[in-house]
């Protein structure tokens, strides 16, 4: 008994001087959804950060969003990377994650998303734009910000699995081949090997024509000319100008895996780390 | 009096005036620029100097002696018109043209003697071997053309030439181009280059061709050609036993437009072929001048065969020197359909099987 009561009390010391570190660790992040322009009611801010804090805390990656007049569209790269790195956001040594923000100004709403560390891979330029889209697909019908920013951060965490699987979302992601339909199969073979059965009729039968023509008018006389005859007397080549066409080069979208792919671009913050970004005004 | 000189843009054809800025001369239509040079050049190449000269000499006349019109008849189709002389002792009793028995002798005058004949080097029976070799090979041809009656009705006869000697002077302009490609990391570039080219030269033809007969299709007389005139000798009466020969009815005049397009081509061809190094060469403009040019009138030897199958003619013509035969032939159109049926099977079958078995794996 008093080994239990010993135990008990070792186990008791021991939660007391490890808790309040954990609470501090929880304490020192920044809230995942802050809203200060009041576009969420409270009820529809927790639970997206809740949201966000789930998917952030499971896959290690930070899903944040920030509401508020504080940005200029103008400096927007700048202000929501400094942001995300001053207020301590990102996971991991890489401060892994992404931060999306909603700013407001005299010409309306615009929409960042900011990435950093891990996050960069998981957020291509055209993943970024597709989550854009998803935001604006509700905004559009109804400035719905709510169900937007919730499809927003559910797609978040898909593109973070789709990363984790190796492919991340990118412009050449490939869609899942169609099951081919054994009817549509066979008619394709009937079809092609029908065309080239015709094909392959029409020209042997044309050269069998062919065959059957022989009178061709003359339009020359070189049988009749006279051998050696020809001279030429005087010739003169002259430039006269030139013209010069330009077309723009396709653009090299291998990266690393040998794959085709967008892949993310990235520049460097105030504070010395690399983010990826993009957004648009709505 | 003003001493400005106004030069034509070989970009675009505008008036150009000298840019003061840049030394140049500078387009105000298409902006281009030229040096004072190169327009001077142009202007000269501009200036075409083989003048478009191309009257024939009137051609001597000369008529058949009264001996030698004593020993020709002259006789003349009822039903399609064509004229043909033969010997005295050959006659005609059917016209080689079309065939129709009833031809009715003339009065042999005002007929102009030919200069030259060329004598039949094929005979009869080689003209008919020749015919068959022609029908042979040919699958979608009706069975009614290999028939030995039809092959019978071949006939020799001679066929009025007009012959066109002429040494030709001629000068070109062309426009060419020559392109080069390169890259930098965002762009490709092509600049193409701009030249006048400008040929002037000489050629001589001998014996170029020209048929004078309305009854016998131009291009069937082409189509047998080249005649070797080299073999042609002075024309005698002679020569006309055993063959039939047709009167002219195209004067060497109206002939003689075909001779000169026959010769600026090739006098074209042969200077264009001294043009090396461009991408594109495209004519713009060309001279012929003629010089020391004659026209004679000469009998060439024809094998002709006239034959009528589901209402339309065809006609097959053999060069009687060379034994060259050409003759435009109808399609059995069951034979077609077999042929198609035949290939469109064989090759949809493998097809299906190439896809089935191959690639489908």
């Amino acid at each position: 008994m008093k080994r239990l009561i010993k135990f008990l009390l070792v186990a008791f010391i021991i939660t007391l001087t490890f808790l309040p570190a954990l609470k501090i660790v929880k304490a020192d992040h920044p809230d995942r959804v802050i809203d200060e322009i009041g576009i969420l009611t409270e009820s529809e801010r927790q639970e997206l950060e809740q949201l966000c804090d789930e998917i952030s805390e499971r896959q290690q990656v930070d899903v944040a969003i920030i509401i508020s007049e504080q940005f200029t569209y103008e400096n927007i790269e700048a202000e929501a990377d400094d942001y995300y790195d001053y207020n301590g956001y990102g996971l991991g040594e890489g401060y892994s994650g992404s931060l999306l923000v909603v700013g407001r100004d005299s010409e309306g709403y615009f929409v960042y998303i900011t990435t950093c560390g891990y996050g960069i891979d998981c957020y291509s330029d055209y993943g970024i734009e597709h989550l854009i889209d998803t935001i604006v697909e509700n905004y559009d019908n109804g400035y719905d910000w709510y169900n937007g920013l919730k499809a927003y951060i559910n797609r978040c965490d898909e593109l973070i699995d789709m990363a984790n699987a190796g492919e991340p979302y990118d412009i050449y992601y490939p869609d899942p081949e169609p099951e081919p339909n054994p009817a549509i199969e066979t008619a394709k073979t009937v079809g092609i090997s029908t065309g080239a059965g015709g094909i392959a009729a029409l020209i042997g039968t044309t050269i069998l024509k062919g065959k059957n023509k022989s009178v061709f008018k003359k339009r020359e006389a070189r049988d009749y000319a006279r051998p050696g005859s020809f001279k030429c007397t005087n010739h003169r080549d002259l430039y006269l100008y030139s013209r010069t066409t330009t077309s723009l080069r396709p653009k090299d979208t291998s990266s690393n895996g040998g794959s085709s792919r967008g892949g993310s671009s990235t520049h460097t913050s105030s504070s010395g780390r690399s983010h990826g970004g993009g957004g648009r005004r709505l | 009096m003003s001493n400005l000189k106004q030069y034509k843009c070989p970009s675009c054809g505008g008036p150009i005036n000298y840019d003061i800025a840049s030394g140049q001369l500078k387009c105000p239509y298409c902006g281009s620029k030229f040096e004072i040079d190169t327009l001077q050049g142009y202007d000269e190449d501009l200036k075409n100097t083989v003048e478009e000269e191309l009257n024939w000499m009137d051609k001597p006349e000369q008529f058949f002696t009264e001996t030698e019109e004593s020993q020709l008849r002259h006789y003349v189709c009822d039903s399609c018109g064509g004229e043909i002389i033969a010997d005295v002792n050959t006659g005609a009793t059917s016209c080689p043209y079309c065939g129709n028995p009833v031809i009715v002798p003339q009065k042999f005058s005002g007929i102009l003697k030919p200069d030259l004949v060329v004598p039949f080097k094929i005979d009869e029976k080689q003209a008919k071997e020749a015919y068959k070799k022609h029908l042979k090979g040919k699958p979608l041809l009706p069975k009614f053309f290999k028939d030995e009656n039809r092959i019978n009705e071949l006939k020799g006869i001679y066929v009025p030439f007009w012959l066109y000697d002429a040494e030709v002077d001629m000068a070109a302009r062309y426009r060419t181009t020559r392109s080069r490609t390169w890259s930098d990391s965002d762009y490709n570039y092509t600049e193409t280059s701009y030249y006048s080219v400008y040929r002037e030269g000489e050629i001589g033809f001998d014996n170029v061709p020209v048929d004078g007969s309305t009854n016998i299709d131009d291009v069937l007389m082409e189509s047998i050609e080249p005649f070797d005139i080299d073999e042609a000798v002075d024309f005698k009466t002679a020569y006309l036993a055993g063959y039939l020969a047709d009167k002219y009815d195209i004067s060497a005049e109206e002939s003689k437009e075909q001779a000169n397009q026959r010769m600026r081509t090739s006098a074209e061809m042969a200077l264009a072929s001294t043009i090396r190094g461009y991408d594109s060469i495209a004519l713009e403009s060309m001279n012929m001048g003629l010089n020391n040019h004659t026209i004679k009138y000469c009998l060439l030897p024809v094998y002709i065969l006239n034959t009528t199958y589901k209402g339309q003619k065809y006609t097959f013509a053999m060069n009687g020197q060379t034994g060259k035969l050409v003759g435009d032939l109808p399609v059995d159109k069951g034979a077609y359909a077999m042929y198609f049926s035949i290939i469109f099977v064989i090759v949809a079958v493998i097809a299906y099987v190439i896809q089935m078995f191959i690639i489908g794996g």
